[in-house]
């Protein structure tokens, strides 16, 4: 199983870690260590189908999901509750103003 | 009824049928339910697991942020909504979480809004890839600088 690959250098908005490109056809995959096993299984359009076999202690997560649970952890951790109480009303006189303008 | 015991109202008597569910869970909190309560004389209103206390968030609807927003929802968003068409969008309900830091603006998460199904009472966080809007859009200082 022949691969073809290289390394690439930022420019993709990866910063300083390089990435292996792997090019693959249908049905073929490649292995992540021992226990990772990812295989092309097709396209539709401009989506890819991949499937992953993993073991249960490995979380598997889409990236932008990623960025959405530690923004969403943010969102909780919440000020002091007079800072929160100034903080939202001053927000809502800013959005009330907005509105006033729009209209 | 069902008593909820709210992050910032004590407990709340709420009807068993607003009560909402998340099948694909608000990340990174599996196998939670929540109510939508409103912060009486605001905007805001709070989007509370039924569960867990301190997992409340604060929202605004989109509309309030931005009348002009345009909902992407993905094939996967419209089938858990359960609507019967991807077009079918007017009657749903759009909060977008607020994250209120101890300096500088709070932000909205306009990237990934919570849309309900209210005739199904269901929800999603509609994860967009697009790349149109912020998950951390300023609102207060800074706005249309």
């Amino acid at each position: 199983m022949a691969f073809i690959h290289m390394r690439i250098r930022s420019g993709l908005g990866l910063k300083d870690r390089s990435m292996l490109v792997l090019s693959r056809k249908v049905g073929e995959g490649f292995m992540i260590g021992a226990d990772v096993e990812v295989v092309v299984l097709g396209f539709e359009g401009r989506t890819a189908k991949i499937g992953i076999r993993a073991p249960r202690h490995v979380p598997v997560v889409r990236k932008e999901l990623q960025a959405v649970a530690a923004q969403n952890a943010t969102a909780l951790a919440l000020p002091a509750p007079d800072r929160l109480h100034s903080a939202l009303l001053e927000a809502q006189q800013t959005i009330l103003g907005q509105g006033r303008r729009q209209t | 009824m069902i008593q909820v015991q709210t992050r910032f109202l004590g407990v709340v008597e709420c009807p068993e049928e607003s009560v909402i569910t998340f099948p694909a869970a608000i990340p990174p909190f599996p196998d939670q339910m929540y109510v939508v309560i409103a912060k009486e004389g605001s905007p805001y209103f709070f989007l509370q697991s039924v569960t867990t206390p301190d997992l409340c968030f604060i929202t605004l609807p989109v509309q309030t942020l931005d009348p002009n927003y345009r909902l992407a929802l993905e094939p996967r968003d419209v089938e858990m909504l359960g609507l019967p068409s991807p077009e079918s969008q007017r009657d749903l309900t759009r909060l977008t979480i607020l994250t209120i830091p101890e300096r500088g603006a709070m932000t909205a998460n306009l990237a990934a809004p919570i849309i309900i199904n209210p005739s199904r009472q269901v929800g999603v966080q509609a994860v967009r890839s697009d790349g149109v809007y912020s998950h951390a859009h300023p609102i207060g200082a800074g706005v249309e600088g």
